[in-house]
């Protein structure tokens, strides 16, 4: 089980959910549904996850397109949007954008590991959680 | 209301189906990126 999938399991029941959302915007990857699935299931996923889209560019997805409309709230560095794949952005109870991450901020798997309870996307999440 | 809501998107599962934003009204989300393979 990955990272996010286990803040979705630990946070569920408190109104929290994470949103997947797909692309082949960065190295050329080209993958497919299929191969989605096969994601989904090695990392037990039951989040929702988003069809292949444009996360990037000129034509990218309504919901990307809303957070490139922001000016970066940080944690992460530089622009607000998606470098690479793995960027992570947190939304409030109320639709705004409180917080952005970089591809390499991930809390870790283990939630009684001090390093996942001191992650700022776990802290960040608590706290928004905690309004 | 967050412009977020008006939004819709297209999910893997069940295949393409269209969703809207506002399904998650209320909820704190973490939205992320990632390769397709």
């Amino acid at each position: 089980m990955g990272g996010l999938q286990v803040l979705e399991e630990l946070y569920a029941d408190e109104g929290f959910h994470v949103l997947g959302f797909y692309s082949n915007d960065f190295g050329k990857q080209g993958g497919t549904d299929e191969q989605i699935a096969e994601v989904t299931e090695k990392y037990h996923v039951t989040y929702p996850q988003f069809a292949i889209e444009p996360v990037s560019g000129d034509d990218l997805r309504p919901v990307f397109s809303w957070l490139l409309s922001h000016d970066n709230p940080g944690p992460k560095t530089g622009d607000v949007g998606p470098s690479w794949n793995f960027g992570k952005w947190l939304v409030s109870r109320k639709g705004d954008l409180v917080a952005a991450f970089d591809t390499r901020s991930y809390p870790g798997v283990d939630p009684n590991e001090q390093s996942f309870k001191e992650s700022p996307i776990v802290q960040a999440i608590e706290a928004e959680l905690a309004k | 209301m967050s412009k977020l809501y008006e939004l819709q998107d297209r999910r893997v599962f069940p295949p393409h189906e269209t969703v809207s934003m506002s399904d998650y009204e209320g909820q704190v989300l973490l939205v992320y990126n990632a390769a397709a393979r």
